[in-house]
């Protein structure tokens, strides 16, 4: 090999390293604001999204992925041909269910509606079969019900997002204190006002607390705030402290 | 409500990127693509000078333009028509009439196509 022809293929070799280096990195910076932009994509249409999701908002979820992975993967395309793409993804589906919730007919088309499969003790082999639901497939969401005999149930309903309803019947219910008639304490919501030694202003309001009731508090326990993993506690001032561990 | 109000505003911004693209690529792809049409006729009537003013002018036009162009398009279609038009502006620099011509011919397709796929026709959405 000649002098020349070795710097050569030296430099192109090293080009080359340096080209897909240069790539990784861009990859690497657009996988971050991708990653951003979807994370406020997802916040923007709201808790449905990230709760049980209708045939819609399954449809969104997928396709946003797979278009925000389209430019992480290949530089060669524009970063705006998976922002735009997810834009109006966005758009659609906070105006289908913003339409979905003053209109039902949209709502029934796009979502369908909840079906009865068990009536009154009785299953409806007609229902499963528009459905196209097996008894397993049955029998497999009563049992993540906690419902192991089919004779206890009253009334079963498919939701619109595939998920199982159930109502017992009255006989195989749990009881309650009402059905008892026991005296009862009325129960007020715990909420977190300090988590890893952090107070939480929205949650103290909730409560209509005030900071200075929750130090009198930590201060009667004979800790400090950064000595707190968790703080609970409701309107009737019950509360709740977990320390943090000691390392 | 002010979700569907964001909403309205992501499309807002959406409509004015689509619309800001489609006006600097189409209005960049027109001029070079004049230019490149006048360049060919007058390196097909022997004024070799005037055709060498007229690819400059194009390749002056995309690289003006292409940084902005890159925000919006494909990056592997447009240093296909970078590409081009140099090797065309090479031909000429170095007196080969010929060759420029056929360059010439092959920039001016590729930037007609280039701009053909942007407008929203059915063949191009389906």
């Amino acid at each position: 090999m000649r002098k020349g022809e070795a710097e050569y293929i030296y430099s192109k070799f090293y080009g080359g390293v340096r080209f897909c280096r240069r790539l990784m990195i861009i990859s690497a910076i657009r996988t971050v604001l991708l990653y951003v932009i979807i994370i406020c994509a997802v916040r923007m249409m709201g808790k449905r999204q990230i709760s049980e999701m209708q045939t819609s908002e399954l449809v969104i979820t997928l396709l946003m992925s797979n278009i925000a992975s389209i430019p992480m993967q290949d530089t060669d395309q524009s970063m705006l041909s998976g922002i735009l793409p997810i834009m109006i993804l966005l758009v659609c589906e906070i105006l289908i269910s913003y339409l979905m919730l003053k209109r039902s007919k949209i709502r029934r088309l796009i979502c369908g509606k909840p079906v009865i499969v068990i009536d009154n003790g009785q299953i409806d082999q007609q229902a499963m079969i528009q459905l196209r639901i097996s008894t397993e497939d049955l029998f497999e969401q009563l049992r993540q019900k906690d419902i192991f005999d089919i004779n206890e149930v009253a009334f079963a309903i498919i939701e619109t997002n595939g998920k199982l309803s159930v109502m017992k019947k009255a006989e195989n219910e749990t009881l309650t204190v009402s059905d008892m008639e026991l005296p009862f304490e009325e129960k007020y919501l715990q909420t977190t006002v300090i988590s890893d030694g952090e107070l939480a202003d929205a949650s103290l309001k909730y409560c209509g607390l005030n900071k200075e009731n929750i130090y009198n508090i930590i201060k009667k326990e004979k800790l400090k705030l950064n000595d707190i993993f968790i703080m609970t506690i409701d309107k009737n001032g019950k509360y709740n402290i977990i320390r943090k561990e000691k390392k | 409500m002010y979700r569907l109000y964001g909403a309205l505003a992501v499309f807002g911004i959406a409509l004015c990127i689509i619309t800001t693209g489609f006006i600097i690529d189409t209005r960049t792809a027109d001029k070079v693509i004049r230019e490149l049409d006048s360049s060919y006729e007058l390196a097909k009537n022997g004024d070799i000078e005037g055709a060498k003013r007229k690819i400059e002018a194009a390749k002056s036009e995309w690289d003006n333009n292409m940084e902005t162009m890159l925000l919006f398009m494909s990056h592997g279609r447009l240093d296909q028509i970078e590409s081009s038009i140099n090797t065309a502006y090479n031909y000429i620099k170095s007196n080969e009439i010929s060759m420029f011509i056929a360059e010439c011919a092959s920039a001016r397709l590729m930037t007609g196509h280039f701009i053909d796929v942007e407008y929203p026709y059915l063949n191009n959405i389906f």
